[in-house]
């Protein structure tokens, strides 16, 4: 398996095939000999801005705060897509859609029927 | 034979969905002031679609993932995130040019100005993706664009000198206006290959469910349903070339000029039926690019997509088409003249058609993604040709625009 390839960008689902957001990001960690190992998969919008930022040169720019980690033991599966069994109610993408839901929708006529 | 229904549903479908305003009036266009010499632009433009249509739809049932997906995972974030923005903004313009066709025919059918109508269309169209499902308007409304095919008719009862029409076929250089004669040519294949049918295609395939058996579904539905589009385009060519010339109209001002097309050939009804051809083309295209825009913006960010599901389930979804109309109808309800808006927004689609279609060299080439339905080295021929033509487009479309629009 190849992170880059594999693993970076891909979609999130979790147990009930729902998609729960794209990997936005890893999070490496080395080990006591040095080693590294996947601590992590990174979600959220901030980790997309941070990967924007570099992608244009501003490194330096790139900083604040993390995105959501949803640890690596969470994964049950690499395939097309990334299954994990997490709870989507406690993933970014759901929290904002929660936020969406009471704040937009309740206003919109059938929004919530 | 429930497949044979499924493609002559989804034959229906692409003609309805081909037409919209830019071909209206950029064929328009070519025939008020070239005649029949830019048939080949349709054909050529109309060729490169159903390569590009196919594969979209390959990818889907191969892959189970649509175009937009494909390019987040194998380009990267950056990458998408630039195509995203250059893609939405030329969806918000060209959904702003549908808006404004729909309002222009209502114009024509009730006398009351377009203005007045971009709200309640704006209105209607939300509405229709808020409470609909795919099904009912990818069939409801692609079947009434049937109407379109009055074009065709009108065409054979003008009878024009077939022998001539053929030649419109093979590339030619104008004998006047170099500039503009390009300028047109851009428009219109910028108007035939546009970016967001592959998305909304790919996507139409995941919604439809389409499994491994729809492969020749597939090819059949991108090849006639694109064909027939293009048939009616180039009707519409030959239908301005004979009616202009005989007006002595060699440009064309407004979209009063396009509306009469028919006249000769239908009579008085002739208004009645472009008018309602304009406005459910129109109409259903309008759906296409809100929908299209939800898709990538949902596709490309990971969050759950259907047009089937209900808002509360995925109101990130639903609140993007909702956005992109509520945008799009601005410009049309300040009065900007629909007729200018829809030249610029083909101009600009060809600006932006390399970054929707480099992406289909590598996706259709992954077997990681499609398995075995890799391209065959046709396909990836057709490819390169249409990559170099879209990047020829788009560096010449800037100078076109000033010195020939």
């Amino acid at each position: 398996m190849y992170l880059v390839r594999d693993v970076l960008d891909k979609q999130l689902v979790d147990k009930a095939e729902v998609r729960v957001g794209k990997v936005n990001g890893i999070v490496l960690r080395l080990d006591e000999h040095g080693r590294p190992k996947v601590e992590a998969l990174e979600l959220g919008a901030s980790t997309l801005a941070k990967r924007l930022l570099i992608g244009v040169g501003l490194r330096a720019r790139a900083h604040g705060r993390d995105g959501y980690r949803l640890a690596w033991s969470h994964v049950t599966d690499v395939g097309i897509d990334i299954t994990v069994d997490a709870d989507r109610r406690e993933l970014p993408l759901e929290r904002w859609q929660e936020w969406l839901r009471r704040n937009v929708l309740s206003w919109i006529p059938g929004g919530l029927s | 034979m429930k497949k044979l229904l499924e493609i002559s549903l989804g034959v229906v479908t692409s003609v309805g969905g081909f037409l919209e305003t830019g071909s209206i009036a950029t064929s328009a266009q070519a025939g008020a002031a070239y005649g029949f010499s830019l048939i080949w632009a349709v054909i050529l433009g109309t060729g490169c679609l159903i390569f590009l249509v196919e594969m979209s739809g390959r990818f889907a049932i191969a892959s189970h993932h649509t175009i937009a997906d494909g390019i987040r995972d194998r380009f990267g974030s950056n990458f998408f995130i630039l195509a995203f923005v250059v893609i939405s903004v030329v969806n918000l313009m060209v959904l702003a040019a549908e808006i404004g066709g729909v309002t222009l025919a209502l114009q024509f059918l009730t006398g009351w100005s377009f203005q007045w109508w971009a709200v309640p269309v704006a209105f209607a169209a939300w509405l229709l993706l808020w409470r609909g499902t795919f099904g009912t308007i990818e069939k409801g409304v692609s079947s009434l664009g049937l109407i379109a095919l009055s074009f065709v008719v009108a065409m054979f009862v003008m009878g024009p000198p077939w022998r001539e029409v053929a030649r419109g076929a093979i590339p030619s250089l104008p004998a006047k206006d170099g500039w503009h004669y390009a300028f047109i040519a851009v428009s219109i294949l910028g108007a035939t290959i546009s970016n967001y049918l592959f998305f909304f295609y790919s996507s139409g395939a995941i919604e439809e469910k389409w499994d491994k058996s729809y492969f020749g579904v597939n090819k059949i539905t991108a090849a006639f349903g694109m064909a027939f589009g293009g048939a009616l385009s180039v009707a519409i060519i030959v239908l301005a070339a004979v009616v202009y010339s005989s007006h002595g109209i060699d440009d064309i001002e407004g979209y009063e000029q396009i509306a009469m097309i028919l006249t000769p050939a239908l009579g008085r009804w002739g208004i009645y039926i472009f008018s309602f051809s304009l406005l459910i083309t129109c109409f259903g295209a309008a759906l296409e690019l809100s929908l299209a825009q939800a898709y990538i913006t949902a596709q490309g960010f990971g969050w759950n997509w259907s047009e089937d599901a209900k808002p509360k389930t995925d109101p990130a979804f639903t609140l993007v088409y909702t956005a992109v109309i509520a945008i799009a109808v601005i410009p049309i309800t300040a009065g900007l003249d629909p007729l200018k808006v829809t030249i610029f927004s083909m101009a600009i689609t060809a600006i932006s058609l390399p970054l929707g279609v480099i992406p289909f060299l590598f996706l259709m080439n992954d077997k990681a993604l499609v398995g075995d339905h890799t391209n065959g080295w046709i396909g990836n021929a057709v490819v390169l040709f249409i990559i170099g033509l879209a990047f020829a487009l788009a560096i010449v479309t800037v100078p076109l625009q000033i010195w020939g629009g």
